[in-house]
């Protein structure tokens, strides 16, 4: 009982290093448990969105309706649906592409309001329907047929709402989807029928060649290849690991600085300890008491932290569910999430510091009694630097170094995961940044691009003509990929090599996403399915592009055409500077390049703020580390500064030699943070991208870095200024009572 | 001139109760004397010594040494006060562990502007030859050597020694306080020694006895002896 007054006086006593401890732990479960529920529930939402309303295994276009559905998925045991799509303006920039209400595949699911019954109602996107003000009840024309909004709707083939499936950032201000009754689409022309397919995978080839004996596939997209259906998972792996590895690191802080209280306490309190084991304690009551220190820490810690991850994870999972306009169906809280962030801080503290405080209870009572060793000693770098060519201050503060070897280390660790902390902001923008504003600018050079649903072969009015279609890599885990033919003339696209070389369309050309993907370099020959005709042939790699966008192959239209037994100059794409007008029953896909260039700014003006608040979280742990470690810093040589006041430094004086030099390891900490930094966010957004078709190249801006170290700057001036008090306030008593350091 | 006390006062206060620690003290002390500081314990004598040499501050009094008025000194004067005029000597272990010798004399001469060559205070004190030895290597006696080297590498006009043979046996007390004689003949620095040993007064100009934060008793010796003839 008494030793627990104890504990919590000498907790109370230190209250800034101590808080600090726990103010760490309790971010460490906060983020912990609020990212990895949120992650778990959107996923497992996600998974039984898709089983529960049948999410499609493959979309495709054929030349001619397929006129026999039934007998097809007799004969091949898969569900074939029809699926008619029509995009509707309204406005220059805005379109709506309405969807029929399906019976069994990509069923829809109500969100809010009341599922459709009449032809004239409509069902919106949760994420369009916020962008545009757009409410239940309201009504809105379209192509002069009257709809009542009755209600918000997901469905499985449009959870990321991707005006393309080879799109890579939904636009909510420009685009979304909306479900009507089939019967709506009785009245109008223009509408695009393509199938949507539930299959096993074993008939896939089988059923491709049937239909193309009587018909032609002109598009085939795989589930895993629609980013669509595929994109929102990988995002929320990304934040799940993140929530499951970056507290891990704050954590793995936060054992090593209570590790060091009660290291110091422990040897403040060998007396104590002597006096308490001759008084009759026993040993496992004395190391249960240190124990205790670190068990307070670890469970007040994760459970107010996991309490406030808790309260966190609601507006998450609403940001997130309106972003990828998922119907959130079940909210659970993942006991063996809660459980995990309640014991891992404790998992992580108690055997660690259990050893700790055996091991320095090996000593003799006697021992301790009599103060333990005199932490006099001097190792052997100390000894060995004994230089009388530098100035004073620089011998004693190299001295210092020496003596702290270990905190120092701990410091620059300290500020090396303060430093990714903060980076990792910085490169996500800078890096999404270069993607878009910079790569894909200067890739697509062009501002339109029309995909028909037909191969055509006669010449366009105007625009620079191309064919492009979904191909397997044969032996690359079937890694499909998207070979565009241009002509050699072309201009539309302009790729460089990774030297800044500008390549020529007269080869066969990898981009970088693809080429790191499946690990292919200059000269390497891949071997090429087409999906939609079951043809097969060879290309070898004359040049790797630095483009990142598609996983895509770019060779001349000719060879194209004949390696794939299409018609000569025949094409199925035109790129044009200018709008052309082509009757919309002739395509497929229209993209505009502003706006896609627009969507992502859009896009990434809220991540602004995510960068900001990233970097804010990351100064405070910075600060809270840099604080714990100098206040340590002081306490520890409590006795060298009181003996330096006495003998006449003043405060500043003092804080040049003994603190100061702790600034070259803020800076080295910093210094390292970078590739750090750099490496991981590759790796990490390497796995994020993996199933995805593009990859995303690590960028950061000098400013940012710059911005960076001011802030970690920052961070160790505030530190400093909240020690000076403590180093003020040590008494020049200590230097002459004390007899021992 | 020389060291001059009025009136002073020094009341601690802990838990709500006050405490005389010095109680009116008047005294006056020559440059160049050494004068030894009798008492029981707790009488008051470091509380004297802390406050002669800046390191506490008096209630009321005047404590001025020279040109100093210490009494009335801000912190930052203070600093500099104990940094012209004073070395300080204290009982034990108050060498910095992770310096060498030389280096620890070195703190102190670092701070002023003309410091005495530190190889020649070594070699003063006795330590010749040992200037890069850590102090967990040297005796007690080797070890407040040191101090007392550090104490006047910056030639201080005063010298405040606390007790600096309290833990010493007699032979190697009788070794600094040779030493200290020494820095007392050779720079005329006044110094002022506390202590329990009854027999040191024999080596003083002044004796100075207190009880109970007040002066019992001053008296000034006729015979002066050296350390080395004191008879324990
Ligand atoms: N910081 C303090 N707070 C309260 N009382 C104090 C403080 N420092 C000293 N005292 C008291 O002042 C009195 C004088 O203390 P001082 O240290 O001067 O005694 P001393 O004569 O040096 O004793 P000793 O011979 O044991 O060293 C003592 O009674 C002591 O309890
Ligand atoms: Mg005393």
């Amino acid at each position: 009982m008494t030793l627990w007054k104890k504990l919590f006086r000498t907790m109370l006593e230190k209250k800034g290093q101590y808080g600090s401890a726990l103010l760490l732990v309790i971010i460490s479960s906060m983020i912990f448990y609020s990212f990895t529920t949120t992650g778990a529930n959107l996923i497992d939402n996600l998974d039984q969105f898709f089983q529960e309303n049948n999410v499609e295994d493959a979309q495709l276009t054929v030349s001619k309706p397929i006129q026999d559905i039934q007998s097809l998925e007799d004969k091949f045991d898969v569900k074939i649906e029809e699926r008619y799509s029509k995009d509707v303006s309204l406005d220059d920039n805005t379109t709506i592409r309405l969807l029929d209400a399906t019976e069994s595949i990509n069923q829809y699911a109500l969100i809010e309001g009341a599922r459709l019954e009449k032809k004239n109602e409509l069902l919106i996107s949760p994420s369009f329907a916020k962008e545009h003000n757009m409410s239940i009840g309201d009504s809105i024309t379209l192509e002069g047929k009257s709809f009542t909004i009755v209600g918000k709707m997901a469905i499985p083939d449009y959870v990321y709402p991707l005006k393309s499936v080879s799109g890579f950032i939904t636009q909510p201000e420009n685009f979304g989807a909306a479900v009507v009754n089939e019967s709506a689409f009785e009245d109008w022309s223009g509408a695009q029928l393509y199938y949507s397919i539930m299959l096993n995978k074993q008939n896939q080839l089988a059923l491709k060649s049937y239909i193309n004996q009587s018909n032609e596939i002109i598009q085939w997209t795989n589930k895993h290849d629609n980013n669509r259906i595929t994109f929102i998972r990988g995002d929320i792996q990304g934040i799940k690991q993140a929530g499951e590895t970056l507290p891990i690191g704050l954590l793995a802080i936060t054992i090593v600085i209570v590790m060091i209280f009660l290291w110091r306490l422990l040897k403040k309190e060998y007396v104590q300890i002597g006096t308490l084991y001759a008084i009759g304690y026993k040993k496992a009551e004395i190391i249960c008491h240190y124990v205790s220190y670190s068990i307070i820490i670890a469970a007040l810690g994760s459970t107010v932290g996991t309490i406030l991850g808790w309260f966190l994870m609601q507006p998450l999972l609403d940001m997130f569910s309106v972003f990828y306009s998922l119907p959130v169906l079940t909210i659970k809280p993942y006991f063996i999430y809660v459980l995990a962030s309640l014991s891992l801080p404790i998992i992580f503290f108690v055997p660690l510091t259990y050893f700790l405080v055996k091991r320095v209870l090996r000593t003799p009572p006697v021992v301790l009694m009599k103060g333990g060793e005199l932490k006099t000693k001097v190792n052997i770098l100390e000894r060995k630097f004994n230089s009388k060519r530098f100035s004073f201050s620089t011998r004693f503060k190299v001295r210092e170094v020496l003596r702290s070897i270990p905190r120092v280390t701990f410091l620059t660790i300290g500020v090396m995961f303060a430093t990714l902390l903060i980076l990792i902001g910085f490169v996500t923008n800078d890096s999404f940044n270069y993607l878009v504003n910079d790569n894909y600018q200067k890739v697509n050079q062009y501002n339109y691009e029309y995909l028909f649903n037909q191969i055509r072969t006669t010449e366009p009015e105007s625009g620079q003509i191309a064919a492009s279609a979904s191909f397997e890599i044969e032996n690359k885990d079937n890694q499909t990929v998207v070979i565009t033919g241009l002509k050699p003339d072309n201009t539309a696209i302009q790729l460089s090599d990774l030297a800044g070389n500008s390549l020529s369309f007269d080869s066969v050309i990898v981009n970088k996403a693809l080429a790191d993907k499946i690990d292919i370099k200059q000269g390497d020959s891949l071997t090429i399915h087409n999906q939609l005709n079951n043809k097969t042939f060879t290309i070898k790699i004359d040049h790797i592009a630095n483009s990142f966008l598609g996983d895509t192959i770019y060779m001349p239209l000719e060879r194209y055409n004949q390696l794939n037994g299409y018609p000569e100059e025949s094409y199925t794409k035109i790129y044009s500077k200018q709008k052309l007008n082509i009757e919309s029953n002739l395509l497929l896909a229209t993209t505009n390049t502003d706006s896609v260039i627009k969507a992502y700014n859009q896009l990434v003006k809220p991540l602004k703020y995510m960068v900001g608040g990233i970097a804010l979280g990351a100064s405070v742990i910075a600060v809270i580390i840099i604080y714990i470690l100098i206040s340590l810093l002081i306490d520890e040589n409590s006795f060298k500064i009181s003996l330096m006041k006495v003998i006449g430094y003043p405060d500043n004086s003092i804080r040049k030699l003994i603190i100061d030099f702790n600034l070259w390891f803020v800076l080295l900490g910093f210094l390292v943070g970078i590739p750090v930094t750099l490496s991981s966010m590759s790796a990490f957004l390497a796995s994020i991208t993996a199933k995805m078709n593009f990859s995303i190249p690590i960028k950061v801006e000098w400013i940012n870095i710059i911005v960076s170290l001011v802030i970690i700057l920052i961070a160790y001036f505030v530190s400093i200024l909240l020690n000076q008090r403590k180093l003020k306030k040590i008494s020049m008593h200590e230097a002459i009572n004390r007899s021992t350091e | 001139m020389g060291l001059s006390i009025q009136k002073v006062n020094k009341i601690y206060q802990s838990g709500g109760t006050e405490f005389h620690a010095l109680n009116d003290i008047n005294l006056e002390i020559e440059i160049g004397e050494i004068c030894v500081i009798l008492g029981p314990s707790g009488s008051g004598k470091s509380t004297l010594l802390n406050a002669i040499g800046g390191i506490d501050q008096v209630e009321s009094g005047s404590i001025a040494i020279n040109d100093w008025n210490v009494s009335s000194l801000k912190n930052k004067q203070l600093v500099t006060f104990r940094r012209e005029m004073v070395g300080f000597v204290f009982q034990m272990h108050n060498l910095i562990p992770n310096l060498t010798v030389y280096e620890n004399i070195e703190l102190a001469a670092n701070i002023s502007e003309a410091p005495l060559k530190i190889d020649e205070m070594i070699k003063a004190v006795g330590l010749e030859g040992m200037a890069d030895r850590f102090p967990r290597e040297l005796s007690g006696g080797q070890q407040q050597r040191v101090s007392i080297a550090r104490a006047i590498v910056r030639k201080p006009k005063l010298l405040l020694c606390d007790e600096p043979t309290g833990s010493l046996d007699s032979n190697t007390s009788k070794e600094i306080l040779t030493l200290i004689k020494q820095v007392n003949r050779n720079y005329n620095t006044t110094i002022l020694i506390i202590t329990h040993n009854q027999a040191i007064s024999q080596m003083a100009d002044r004796v100075i006895k207190l009880k109970d934060g007040r002066i019992d008793s001053v008296s000034v010796n006729d015979t002066v002896y050296e350390p080395e003839r004191i008879e324990w």
